[in-house]
């Protein structure tokens, strides 16, 4: 792997040096995020190029109301509420799913929505409700889930619909404008589904460029790479190091069933409030599946605990250790927000590699805004 | 989060698949990708295939995750790592006796999915 990579690291360093000044870069994707650490890729950057962390981690993003009606659905009579494992220990105001389970409510976790579908077969007396959370990549699962479902006839499967689009996020981010960004380095597995050219108008309209990579060091060199030499040019174009997975197109299948299934929404978004179309609501002819509407529940206001800046670490505004709470008030034992919570959040992945002495793990790169705690 | 994990397509129904993943054989949905046979590279994400790959690619990611999983050294560029106790390279032919069904809930685990 030397062989390969160590020419890369080289090659991005030359990259830094030519541009000159410092450059921001995004890594939209929680996989991306961890996997950067993880291979020690960050203590490898030039001192010039700084990487932060953006809205990719369903986890985090899925907004305190929506957890709170999950809550609200388990203890419902006779529910079963099934869930991605992640989802379990998001704190909302009362507790987790987690706590819940412990006080008696029957939350499975399931690995597939295709799982929360057997429960409904085998318990059809009860209502199932599937927590769907995630990007595109995971949203054709619950379409094709909910198809299967009226296909045959099940009354009892229901789906809280929690899905969340990458490129909405990226736009409303940039239409803040206040982090400074030059570039994102776009989530693999979700653009295996949307496709590279779904990031157009992140170049044509923001100017910022975007590449597409995977989740080896290699790939995310390569992407960084990319990045960089358009930051050089001057270019902002779509690109896609990650060409054996990941086409122009996407995932045309996947894609019909989400356009059959959902249509998209002004959704809530952890900490960053209701962006506009950037989540998938059930589409009228699905209603029936929809869990609020069938149990009559309205999701409330979101009510973030007071030390928490989950929203401001994943929009890039600051660095985990710049939250009072961090590794002190709040650690994955005992998370107070959910980007501790999830194995992939941003701060449970500085909490595990980025604390060392700087250098060490990572590079510790100048605050924006505040001094750091 | 969004990681999707390769394997190979080992048998083939109307609208699933029985995909080997280092050994293991878990059935999955093809609904997303009608289009795989036996013998295909499949990317899978939450008990559905998301899209069919080259075997450079799928052999690269796996030399990848046994790195990640195992903590053994990465070799990066798809061929076989030297062997060891969790070596899966060659692929396997055919089912190998562990067969994991997405249906069945109560194998599945609380590790995180999306």
């Amino acid at each position: 792997m030397k062989d390969r990579i160590a020419p890369l690291v080289e090659e991005l360093h030359h990259c830094c040096r030519e541009v000159g000044r410092r450059i921001q870069l995004m890594e939209v994707c929680g996989t991306h995020t961890v996997a950067l650490f993880r291979h020690g890729i960050r203590a490898l950057l030039p001192a010039n190029l700084r990487l932060v962390s953006g809205p990719g981690c369903p986890v985090c993003v899925t907004a305190q109301r929506h957890i709170d009606a999950a809550i609200e659905l388990a203890t419902q009579p006779g529910v079963i509420l099934a869930t991605y494992g992640d989802m379990l220990r998001v704190p909302g105001r009362r507790g987790s799913l987690e706590r819940v389970r412990a006080a008696g409510a029957d939350v499975r976790v399931v690995n597939s929505v295709l799982t929360a579908l057997e429960l409904a077969r085998q318990h059809s007396a009860r209502p199932v409700v599937f927590l769907g959370v995630g990007f595109e990549t995971t949203a054709p699962a619950t379409a094709a889930a909910v198809l299967k479902a009226e296909r045959s006839g099940l009354m009892n499967f229901f789906v809280l619909a929690c899905h969340k689009l990458v490129v909405p996020a990226m736009k409303a981010l940039l239409a803040a404008g206040d982090v400074p960004l030059d570039g994102f380095l776009a989530p693999g597995h979700v653009s295996v589904i949307i496709g590279s050219r779904a990031y157009e108008p992140i170049t044509a309209e923001y100017g910022r460029a975007v590449v597409v990579a995977g989740f080896e060091p290699e790939q995310m060199l390569r992407g960084l790479v990319a990045l960089v030499k358009q930051v050089a040019d001057g270019r902002a174009a779509v690109e896609n190091v990650y060409t054996g997975v990941v086409s122009d197109q996407g995932n045309a299948v996947a894609l019909a069933l989400l356009q059959r299934v959902f249509i998209a929404a002004d959704t809530p978004w952890r900490e960053l409030g209701v962006i506009p179309e950037s989540g998938l609501e059930l589409a009228p002819a699905y209603r029936r599946f929809d869990a609020l509407v069938h149990f009559g529940i309205e999701p409330g206001a979101d009510q973030e605990h007071p030390l928490c800046r989950c929203g401001e670490v994943i929009t890039g505004r600051v660095e985990p250790p710049q939250c009072p709470a961090f590794a002190d008030a709040c650690t994955p034992m005992s998370p107070i927000g959910p980007c501790m919570v999830s194995s992939e959040g941003t701060c449970a992945a500085w909490y595990k590699y980025g604390r060392g002495a700087p250098g060490d793990h990572v590079r510790q790169s100048a605050p924006i805004g505040e001094p750091r705690v | 989060m969004c990681l999707a994990i390769p394997g190979k397509v080992v048998e083939c129904a109307a609208d699933e698949a029985l995909v080997d993943f280092h050994g293991n054989t878990v059935r999955v949905s093809t609904v997303l990708t009608p289009q795989v046979r036996v013998g295909s590279w499949v990317l899978v994400h939450a008990g559905f295939a998301i899209a069919e790959l080259d075997e450079q690619e799928a052999r690269e990611t796996w030399d990848y995750l046994r790195q990640a999983l195992t903590d053994e050294p990465y070799v990066g560029d798809g061929t076989p790592a030297a062997p060891s106790s969790n070596d899966v390279l060659p692929l396997p032919t055919g089912p190998k006796a562990e067969h994991r069904d997405v249906g069945g809930y109560a194998k599945d685990d609380e590790r995180g999915v999306v």
